[in-house]
């Protein structure tokens, strides 16, 4: 009897734990079925952060500007923050100043602008800082705005860091080499020509007595569409009239150039510095094409800027200026390869 | 006597309750898991359907702004108003919170956007009214790029949440499709469970009724020694076990006294025999004894010699035969010496003139009867026959062996007996006894021998007439 009835208790509670064990099995699979919909990750992984900041840059700059963004977004993370990356389309009617004006009519705490020269674009930095949102401009400076810091690059230090590599190719006394920088500023602070001028003055400095050195820029127009392409691709179509090197200020120019080289069998003959990294370029300088591209340090160029909009948002003050180390990148040397 | 604990009717219940409930709570949890599933279904484009509502509530505002700014038209204020309450009732619920989800930066920069839109319609509006045109076209331009700025942010947040949303309804579509399967899994899993649930509990119930059948076909061809050790409580199986157990002990009990009673009565019928045997033999006179006693004395007094000893010796054994064989039977040799016992005496009392012949097959003499048989008919001639002459009489004792019986004859050549009392003695019938005679009469010894042999002894008495003699013939079987 005894017996009899702890069967059946048994039973009972193997039923209970049984149905149990299938509701928990039925609830993992549905959790599992919600979360490959992405119903459930949203929810639970909200995280509300205090500030807001807007990054805006321009879409040549691409795959340079989202490993920026990348370690800006770590570091703001860092300090409770968020920030929106606001790329300028090519295609896109968009300017620079319309991505100003939607950062500061959404009342965001703080704007990093790639500065660009852009027309208008300092009244907008003057307008967000009227509206108490500080503006950090990128790679170009605004010094004449009301922007609280600029993180970029030294025009005269990295005109002699061209200066100094071309120093090192041209030793004989009879050359006769012809160089073209590619310039796709249009700012009138004039940061490209700035560092061209660096260049071209520490250059010629350098010469070998005996040789012949021509070293030109051509202005290639960044915000109007396909026509930077038109015009790169004028400068390869008479051999005779070709350049032997060639240096980008972007990663969008290098890969023209590259393609333009190709295009007109002009491999090997014209030698390319390139400008940061992508797919082409990498491949450019494993085939040594392209015999070199500047590295600019995405890495202190996120921070920074994160730096300055923390600092003046906590102490109200900071650093008006930082540079970012850059260097010229050649076959074998580490950091070419794109992660 | 009805119980309902653990009753079969119990069990069926608990067993219908627990597959009803295992069942329904399954279904209660699929159910819910579904519908949940289906709403999420029905939710997923509702982003999308809220960010067209906002749209449309901006564009019927701008219109009214529009109308108001062109005409002064004071119905499209009215609405314009009206539309803004509601706008903002919208954009109170809408995010506001810095997360790192693109679709919150997004509907946030949206949000905000449009407070700026507004702020700059009012403005707008206010410029309008105070007669400020230059400043209402400014601000009604800036509305306007702003209006722009949110109609594109609005079509991008579309365009993302169509896409997750798209992604999300593609994947929860397919999910229904799994938990469909899952649910018929679940079910097929449960029904499969429930199913052995039930033949166990089932079988449990049944198992007892099918052994109890057996054992009852058992108890019917007559195996009484059937005995059912179920387990089943105090439900009716366990009833029917326990009357079913009771009724074999019943029939086991009842069919031993029925062997005792039988028993019994057989043992009973002997010993009324034996009791009637002894009764009959009872009825022997003590008279006799004393008188015989008296005439040894008077012997002894008289002579005073051997003979009386002689005579004394004779009546003891005589004494002793009557006291000990009274309760069983003889031999015919023991019964023959009594006979020739009882002439001696009867010799010494009518001194020595009674003539006693036997001629006996000696062959016999070992078979048994009952004692004191022949005694009483010996004496039955002597003292019905020829007391009133013993100068002439004689008495003649025959055994003879028949091979199948013995036969055994009485003869006297007295006086004989008439019809009447011959009939009366073969009848059974009650036949007075003298005083003088050892008390048994010859009725006793027909009953005894009976009794004794039941209807295998015959008996016969003849008598030609009067002083033609008797003889009684017995006719008796063999028995050792």
């Amino acid at each position: 009897m005894k017996k009899k009835i702890s069967r059946y208790r048994t039973l009972i509670i193997f039923g209970i734990v049984f149905t149990i064990l299938l509701s928990g099995i039925f609830y993992w699979v549905y959790r599992g079925i919600l979360k490959n919909a992405g119903l459930l990750e949203g929810k639970e992984e909200t995280v509300i952060f205090d500030k807001h900041y807007v990054m805006i840059v321009d879409g040549s700059y691409a795959d340079y500007w989202n490993d920026v963004y990348t370690v800006a977004s770590e570091a703001a993370a860092e300090n409770n923050a968020y920030i929106e990356l606001k790329m300028r389309d090519m295609d896109s009617d968009y300017t620079m100043s319309d991505l100003m004006n939607k950062s500061i009519y959404s009342k965001v705490d703080g704007i990093i602008l790639q500065y660009t020269g852009e027309s208008g674009l300092d009244t907008k930095i003057d307008e967000a800082a009227k509206e108490g949102i500080p503006v950090v401009t990128l790679l170009n400076d605004a010094p004449e705005t009301g922007r609280i810091s600029y993180v970029g690059i030294n025009a005269y230090s990295l005109g002699q860091i061209y200066s100094d590599f071309f120093a090192g190719i041209f030793t004989g006394d009879d050359r006769s080499d012809n160089i073209v920088f590619f310039i796709t500023d249009s700012d009138p602070s004039r940061n490209q020509q700035q560092i061209f001028n660096q260049a071209r003055a520490g250059i010629l400095s350098r010469v070998p007595a005996g040789g012949h050195i021509s070293i030109s820029s051509v202005e290639v127009p960044a915000d109007q569409l396909f026509s930077a392409s038109e015009v790169i691709r004028s400068n390869f179509k008479y051999s005779e009239k070709c350049p032997d090197y060639v240096v980008c200020f972007d990663t969008a120019t290098t890969d023209i150039v590259y393609q333009a080289l190709l295009d007109y069998n002009l491999l090997g003959d014209v030698k390319v510095l390139g400008y940061y990294t992508s797919d082409t370029i990498v491949k450019g300088i494993e085939d040594e094409n392209v015999i070199a591209t500047l590295m600019l340090d995405t890495h202190d160029m996120g921070r920074y800027a994160v730096e300055a909009l923390v600092d003046y948002g906590t102490d109200g003050y900071n650093n008006a200026y930082y540079t970012i180390p850059s260097k010229l990148v050649k076959k074998g040397d580490t950091g070419i390869a794109q992660e | 006597m009805r119980k309902s604990d653990g009753s079969i009717k119990k069990k069926l219940t608990f067993i219908m309750l627990y597959m009803i409930v295992l069942i329904f709570f399954s279904n209660i949890i699929m159910f819910g898991l579904v519908n949940n599933l289906t709403r999420q279904l029905d939710s997923v484009y509702s982003s999308n359907v809220d960010l067209n509502e906002l749209q449309e509530q901006l564009n019927a505002l701008q219109k009214n702004l529009y109308n108001y700014l062109k005409v002064r038209d004071y119905d499209s204020l009215q609405e314009y108003y009206r539309i803004q309450q509601d706008l903002n009732a919208r954009l109170f619920e809408m995010n506001g919170d810095v997360t790192g989800n693109k679709s919150d930066i997004l509907e946030k920069n949206i949000k905000n956007m449009t407070y700026r839109f507004i702020k700059k319609a009012d403005d707008s509006i206010a410029a309008k009214r105070g007669m400020q045109i230059e400043d209402y076209k400014t601000n009604y331009e800036e509305a306007m790029e702003i209006y722009g700025y949110i109609n594109s942010d609005i079509a991008t947040l579309n365009e993302t949440l169509l896409k997750n949303n798209a992604a999300s309804y593609r994947s929860l579509q397919s999910a229904l499709g799994i938990l469909e399967i899952a649910v018929i899994g679940v079910l097929a899993i449960i029904m499969i469970f429930g199913l052995y649930v039930m033949t166990k509990m089932t079988n449990d119930i049944v198992a007892p009724l099918t052994l109890l059948s057996k054992k009852a076909e058992l108890v019917g061809e007559g195996d009484f020694n059937q005995k059912v050790e179920i387990e089943s409580g105090d439900d009716e199986i366990g009833i029917v076990t326990g009357a079913f157990n009771g009724m074999v002990d019943s029939l086991n009990e009842y069919m031993l006294r029925v062997k005792e009673s039988a028993d019994k009565e057989l043992i009973m019928e002997n010993h009324l025999k034996e009791a009637r045997l002894r009764f009959l033999q009872a009825q022997i006179n003590p008279h006799f004894l004393f008188n015989s006693l008296n005439a040894g004395v008077q012997l002894a007094e008289m002579e005073n010699d051997e003979k009386t000893s002689v005579f004394l010796n004779r009546m003891a054994d005589f004494f002793r035969y009557n006291v000990k064989k009274t309760t069983e039977d003889a031999t015919l040799e023991e019964e023959v010496k009594l006979v020739d016992d009882y002439i001696y005496i009867q010799n010494v009392r009518f001194a020595g003139d009674i003539v006693f012949i036997k001629d006996i097959d000696e062959s016999v003499l070992g078979y048994r009867i009952p004692s004191m048989i022949l005694e009483p008919l010996v004496e039955n001639s002597l003292q019905h026959g020829i007391r009133d002459d013993l100068s002439s009489g004689h008495i003649k004792l025959e055994i003879r062996d028949k091979k199948t019986y013995i036969y055994i004859s009485v003869s006297d050549n007295g006086k004989g007996i008439d019809e009447e009392t011959k009939k009366k003695i073969l009848g059974s019938g009650k036949i007075e006894h003298d005083d003088d005679s050892t008390g048994i009469g010859m009725d006793n010894v027909f009953s005894r021998l009976d009794f004794y042999f039941g209807d295998n002894a015959s008996y016969n008495i003849k008598s030609g007439s009067e002083g033609k003699g008797t003889e009684i013939i017995l006719k008796i079987p063999k028995k050792e």
